[in-house]
């Protein structure tokens, strides 16, 4: 590549990294912004570097160290392949300076290639983070000879660009197809949910394996897993086998199969590339006319809400982040009425287990996935450069955060009834549980729609390039994300500890008071927020 | 005439002594269509935000139709419309849906907006691709939409910040058009141009602002005398 393609791909990382900030900006709130990002990425880090040494220090402990690598190159393949996909429309193909860049004397490859290394480059320290760790306890417990080290890095190096090389022309292809459709995102939104929805049950697979072993069985099952699925992973089972094996040839194909992947794929993605671009940023030739229909009234909270959901259908990241535990619950509760599983369970446990005494866990499992994103913690950012519209009316803030929540409220709690019953149904639940865990899915969608809103209101953040910066990384979306997981595993935990020897209706009812009373005191921090917004 | 927008000693700091505004008092009266001059950086938008709520600001009263614009925001708000220089509007909105939402965050019925929109929409030239996301728009037509979502609630006081960037010849000509019959009709205009042929031609008053300072505030025919506006402008702008 000439240097003057690396200076677009310098210019970019630059553009977006926090240490320019903290180093230029002359707003204090700026810098603690970039300062909070980079510690809190760190302290992320350090948990995973600890858990990724743990586990290969475990695997190796119990006999499966050359499952190690695997295991590593694995998950840096299957993260990439998922995470490159999703973001292919926002990195790869209509960004903001799109029309900037091309206006450039850049040729149309050197731009692509530079867009592709930009996210490979995003991603690399994450990557870096989970393959050292593993290097990390996979040294503490084998001790492996001086030349794995360097041989392990430099590989690790190449072990994303393959799946990202994949998912890049997965991505591609389907913008290719759907961009000359007048529904196109409704297309690509459906289209990445077709991907990324079995990715996410592969997790479930493995857990149904290796559910209620013990941990020297759990490790064994996990190692035949990982050995016997590298071999559909690119690239895996070669980097395996450098390490392993010290195999040239494998260290040659990962390095060779990947360079050569990645010019040979941007040299055709970069004859359509121009096309794809055009197609994704002008409509359809033929207008629609508006009808009489079309002029509608509705009050100022319903047509907030009416805006936000044309916000989430028009962006395909914004409705695969925020709709993908909806739609996982809406796949499993339209399965979920053909499985009895109080006839599994008796069969499995025993006749003296009773699953219905446990129905406390329908609506906190389904909650966990309906709750896990609103759109109320993105939404207030996500105004960005419109934010000027919402503050030159004559509305309250106080209405206008009333329009978000009704819309997440819209999305998340007639889903949650639906997922609830069908769950009970399948339990075989009583009359008086079904009632009380919709009372409480109810409860918990209120609560996650006004805890999500009060962060996304309190730190709401204008000035982003890509809106993948809020949805996914930003401060509300986190502060949300955490505390909230958090508490919903500790009822989980609670509602199976208590039901064991009580009632499991006690854990509802205690829950359904927590979520009114969080829901309430949330609400208030929203009210105070919208005060200060004017 | 009565007072539509009062701006007394407001001043703007961004960071500790750097000021954006500074002391800057002007008055616009009912029908008057004024203009607000000055080169980049001179505090024009700065301003311009701050009047329309959408900046907050630390010294000095901004005051319109008699509300203050930091305690009575929504009755400023009411009867102000605002276009910005680059008007980023919902792009995944058509052009009627954002407009619809407009009109309902202003409470118009369904008649009033029929009726206002089909008008605007035929005078602007823009009518047949209401029905289309704005995200197809060109800069031009979204520049249109932006300045119906501002006239359909007929405003008191409309403020434009460089309204004639990226409009076509028509349209510029149907802006100024619109302008003149608001005033007539008792509302102001508060705009700031760059285009000082268009100033001169269009305003009764125009304010002059260089390094966030007022320097030439009043009548335009008083201000100019015998000479262009561009004349005067540079003479006053020169260091």
């Amino acid at each position: 590549m000439r240097s003057t393609n690396f200076l677009l791909l310098k210019t970019m990382l630059r553009s977006t990294s926090s240490i320019n900030i903290i180093r230029y900006s002359h707003d204090k709130k700026a810098r603690g912004r970039a300062w909070g990002m980079l510690i809190g990425t760190a302290f992320i880090d350090v948990f995973v570097f600890a858990m990724g040494a743990l586990i290969a220090f475990g695997f190796s402990f119990l006999g499966h160290a050359e499952e190690v690598p695997l295991l590593a190159a694995m998950l840096i393949a299957l993260m990439s392949l998922v995470f490159t996909f999703m973001k292919t429309n926002e990195f790869l193909f209509g960004f903001r300076e799109y029309d900037m860049i091309m206006a450039m004397p850049f040729s149309v490859k050197s731009v692509v290639a530079n867009r592709f290394l930009f996210m490979y480059m995003k991603d690399l320290p994450w990557n870096m983070v989970i393959t050292l760790s593993m290097l990390t306890g996979y040294a503490i417990a084998v001790k492996p000879a001086a030349w794995v080290y360097p041989v392990w890095i430099i590989l690790s190096l190449f072990v994303a660009i393959m799946p990202m090389l994949i998912a890049a022309a997965l991505g591609a292809a389907t913008l290719r197809i759907t961009s000359g459709f007048r529904h196109k995102k409704a297309l690509q939104i459906i289209l990445t949910f077709i991907v990324v929805i079995p990715c996410f049950f592969i997790q479930y697979i493995v857990q149904y394996f290796v559910r209620t072993d013990k941990m020297d069985v759990v490790v064994d099952k996990s190692a035949a897993f990982v050995n016997s699925s590298a071999r559909y992973v690119p690239g895996v089972s070669w980097f395996a086998d450098s390490v392993n094996k010290g195999s040239i040839s494998s260290m040659l194909l990962l390095v060779g199969v990947s360079l050569l992947l990645f010019e040979g794929l941007f040299l055709i993605i970069s004859r359509s590339y121009r096309m794809i671009n055009s197609r994704i940023a002008t409509s359809q030739i033929k207008h629609h006319k508006v009808s009489q229909k079309e002029y509608k009234v509705r009050t100022i909270v319903g047509s907030v809400a009416f805006k936000e959901w044309k916000r989430l259908t028009g962006s395909t990241a914004y409705a695969v982040n925020m709709g993908l535990g909806e739609v996982f619950v809406l796949l499993v509760s339209l399965v979920l009425p053909f499985v009895n599983a109080y006839k599994l369970t008796s069969g499995a446990f025993g006749e003296n287990f009773d699953i219905r005494n446990f129905s406390a866990i329908v609506p906190l499992a389904v909650y966990f996935m309906l709750g896990m994103a609103p759109t109320t913690a993105c939404s207030p950012s996500l105004e960005g450069k419109n934010y000027w519209i919402i503050k030159s009316l004559p509305v309250d803030m106080l209405s206008v955060y009333k329009g978000k929540m009704l819309f997440n409220i819209l999305l998340t709690v007639p889903l949650g009834i639906f997922s609830v019953l069908a769950g009970c149904f399948s339990i075989r639940a009583h009359a008086l549980d079904y009632l009380l865990n919709i009372v409480m899915i109810v409860c918990a969608c209120f609560f996650s729609t006004v805890y999500g809103m009060l962060c996304g209101a309190r730190f709401m953040r204008l000035d982003w390039e890509n809106e993948i910066e809020v949805i996914k990384q930003g401060t509300a979306i986190t502060l949300y994300l955490l505390p909230n997981m958090l508490f919903t595993s500790i009822l989980m935990g609670l509602a199976i500890f208590i039901s064991y020897f009580a009632n499991g209706r006690i854990v509802v009812l205690a829950a359904i008071a927590i979520y009114l009373i969080l829901t309430f005191v949330c609400y208030l921090g929203v009210k105070g927020v919208a005060k200060s917004r004017g | 005439m009565s007072t539509v927008l009062s701006i007394e000693h407001y001043t703007k700091e961004y960071g500790k002594g750097v000021k954006a505004c500074d002391d800057v008092s002007l008055n616009v009266e009912a029908g008057d269509i004024f203009g607000f001059i000055g080169h980049n950086g001179a505090g024009k938008s700065t301003t311009i935000r701050a009047v329309v709520g959408v900046l907050d600001y630390e010294q000095g009263f901004i005051r319109i139709n008699g509300h203050d614009v930091k305690r009575e925001p929504l009755e400023c708000k009411k009867v102000t419309a605002y276009i910005p220089d680059n008007p980023d509007i919902y792009e995944n909105l058509t052009g009627i849906q954002y407009l619809n939402f407009v009109a309902d965050a202003f409470g118009l019925s369904l008649d009033e907006r029929k009726e206002r929109i089909t008008d605007y929409a035929n005078r602007f030239e823009i009518a047949d691709a209401l029905g289309d996301l704005i995200s197809s728009y060109s800069h031009g037509m979204k520049q249109k939409v932006a300045i119906i979502s501002a006239l359909i609630h007929e405003p008191l006081l409309l403020v434009l910040d460089e309204p004639f960037v990226g409009l076509d010849p028509k349209a510029s000509f149907t802006l100024k058009e619109i302008m003149r019959e608001m005033c007539a009709k008792g509302s102001a205009v508060f705009f700031s141009t760059h285009v000082l042929d268009v100033a001169e031609k269009l305003c009764n008053k125009i304010a002059i602002i260089k390094k966030g300072k007022i320097i030439a505030n009043g009548a335009i025919n008083e201000l100019i005398g015998d000479q262009s506006l561009e004349e005067v402008f540079l003479e006053a702008v020169k260091e």
